[in-house]
């Protein structure tokens, strides 16, 4: 086993808001290998993108960490001045997000974007940033980069740019990469192709990255662990094969059944979870998914379940089992 | 060989638009185009583009000396009205030739307006941008600077400075960037909250992007088409308002060719002398025509929700 390398601790980031707190993250634990591809699933709203940029330390206010700590390579970035975050973004961790449309300026060329990075942490300047910024756009299969790095990004098609996108984030290999549903904006053959461009970064890199998605196709691809969150907790970690074979949390278990399967098309309706996502600011006491849950007992009412572990590298935060 | 599959895959998509072999236009150069496609904002430009030329060969092709004066061509008429070669566009009451003064005061003219609006915006925009993108205390600093600024009436605070340095150009100069510098700051601030809340300044925070960085690379340039729109279009409020501090005494002193100077002197002579008042008259009526032509086409093109305004 590779060493861990971010050891997430009991973070909490909330959010002031006038109906109340928000607990965005609520006591998250989470840890990350390198060279391991995790994927962080959950529905909408659950706290996914907040807890990636709480990694990244870019919570805007209202938002703020308030508990918890996030040890990268041992060192707490939770306690990092803003500057000392600042050097570390970009060039040891980095993220990559949802929209490449508007992830990039409009008004810049693309080889100004990309030698950006080059620039600020490295102290390039002109043709050694451009011909690093040209290795990269081949990296991650752009055609002809010479003819089209002088571009501007509307110039390009949607899945090029996110590929521009992930090759300003792994300009500098970084050792942790977090990428925010990098192919939701895409469409379908287009997401094949990011994939693809990230499987193959992943072989030649040994970045740890952190897959923030919904879709569960997505992580099969890529993830060799899954870690699913609830209403701002991870309820459930494993790896691959386990989370999607033998799942034991009741959400986990309504997630992979509501994915549409091909060998039974036409025959079976599509299981839904029952219910949506409890109001962040009225968070319901004992287990935070009991009011949608079809085995709630008396006990999940009551009591918040903590993350055990049931079998090893198999945990699961729930009172059933 | 998998990249290469990745490769051919995405060229398809995009292979159509590389078939331009040479280096593509730039944007300039489409703009251009644009440009000549509009009778407005050609018709504009060639104006400016005129006046402009005016301004940098007046001492070649001015026929005399701004400021000599002659008895006997004291009330020359112009040409078209029974005089010489000599005074075109006649002469005024010194026997100064109007056809150089008014060449000469298009010097005046043109160079405060393109100072003043020089350091206005860039003073104005990078204040803006700062106020709006960091906010806080910063912020409201700046900008109270600004209100207090706009609330004060202008020809108040212009005679101020000209009884603080003196009446004169810089004077001019100062006066007009410290009365519009407000303007652009709060434009840009506009544009700065909007901007900073979009997706690529988060990215560019992704990566590092330091916060003065992001100010001067991410959001000016994206603030800089209403930037260019609203000082093209405010190159024409110099323009008159140096003329009407000119002509009050506020501004240029005589003899120095300002058109708002050769207007004030020509008050006297209005029945007998017209010409004194209508040549300075018209150049400061085509020039300014000229700046709002070029700047309403900018903002149609610039910005066509601002169009209907």
């Amino acid at each position: 086993m590779n060493e861990v390398i971010l050891d997430i601790q009991n973070l909490e980031t909330n959010f002031v808001t006038k109906k109340g707190i928000v607990r965005a993250v609520d006591g998250v634990d989470l840890q990350v290998r390198r060279g391991e591809t995790l994927g962080l699933v959950g529905e909408s709203g659950c706290g996914k993108t907040v807890l990636g940029l709480s990694i990244m330390g870019l919570v805007d206010s209202p938002g703020r960490i308030t508990g918890g700590k996030i040890l990268f390579k041992g060192e707490d970035l939770v306690s990092k001045s803003s500057e000392e975050m600042r050097q570390l973004r970009g060039d040891r961790i980095s993220m990559i997000f949802q929209d490449p449309t508007v992830t990039l300026n409009p008004v810049l060329r693309v080889s100004q974007q990309l030698e950006e990075v080059f620039r600020y942490h490295r102290g390039m300047k002109g043709k050694e940033a451009r011909q690093k910024s040209l290795e990269l756009l081949s990296l991650v299969g752009i055609p002809q980069p010479e003819e089209r790095i002088d571009r501007y990004p509307f110039e390009f098609s949607g899945g090029m740019q996110q590929r521009v996108v992930i090759a300003i984030a792994v300009a500098l290999n970084p050792e942790l990469l977090l990428a925010d549903e990098p192919t939701t904006a895409l469409d379908v053959t287009v997401q094949a192709q990011i994939i693809k461009v990230l499987k193959d970064l992943k072989q030649q890199k040994d970045s740890a990255i952190i897959l923030i998605t919904h879709d569960m196709g997505v992580v099969a691809e890529l993830c060799e662990t899954v870690a699913v969150t609830y209403a701002g907790n991870i309820i459930e970690q494993g790896d691959l094969e386990t989370i999607l074979e033998r799942p034991s949390h009741p959400y986990t278990v309504g997630l992979i059944q509501s994915i549409p399967k091909m060998e039974e098309h036409g025959k079976a309706r599509l299981t839904a979870i029952p219910g949506t996502l409890a109001d962040p600011t009225e968070i319901p006491p004992g287990c935070k998914f009991h009011p949608r849950c079809s085995r709630a007992e008396e006990v999940c009412k009551k009591t918040r379940p903590v993350l055990r572990e049931v079998s090893p590298g198999h945990k699961v935060a729930c009172h059933l089992d | 060989m998998d990249s290469l599959q990745v490769t051919n895959s995405a060229g398809d998509s995009a292979s159509a638009g590389v078939a331009r072999p040479k280096k593509r236009a730039s944007l300039s150069r489409d703009y251009f185009a644009e440009l000549r496609g509009s009778k407005k904002g050609m018709t504009g430009a060639l104006i400016l583009a005129f006046m402009v030329l005016v301004a940098i060969t007046a001492p070649v092709i001015a026929p005399h000396d701004a400021s000599s004066q002659s008895v006997y061509a004291q009330y020359a008429p112009p040409l078209f009205a029974g005089g010489t070669m000599d005074h075109i566009l006649g002469a005024d009451n010194l026997g100064r030739d109007i056809l150089s003064r008014t060449i000469y005061g298009t010097q005046i003219s043109l160079s405060i307006a393109f100072i003043v609006i020089f350091i206005a915006v860039s003073v104005g925009a990078v204040l803006g941008a700062i106020a709006g993108y960091v906010g806080g205390i910063v912020d409201t600093v700046i900008m109270r600077i600004a209100d207090f600024q706009l609330s004060f009436p202008f020809i108040l605070l212009a005679l101020v400075f000209m009884a603080i340095l003196g009446p004169g150009y810089w004077s001019l100069v100062i006066a007009l960037t410290v009365a519009i510098w407000a303007n652009y700051a709060r434009l840009v601030r506009g544009e700065a909250l909007k901007i900073r809340e979009l997706e690529f300044v988060q990215a560019a925070k992704a990566i590092g992007v330091s916060r003065a960085r992001i100010i001067w690379g991410h959001i000016l340039p994206n603030a800089l088409p209403a930037l260019i729109v609203l000082g093209t279009l405010d190159i024409a409020w110099v323009i008159i308002t140096e003329a009407a501090l000119s002509f009050l005494g506020l501004g240029i002193q005589p003899p120095t060719p300002s058109w708002g100077v050769m207007l004030n002197d020509a008050r006297g002579y209005l029945y007998e002398s017209a010409w004194m008042t209508i040549f300075p008259g018209i150049a400061l009526f085509m020039t300014c025509i000229g700046v709002n032509l070029l700047g309403d086409w900018l903002r149609d093109t610039f910005d066509p929700k601002m169009a209907k305004l």
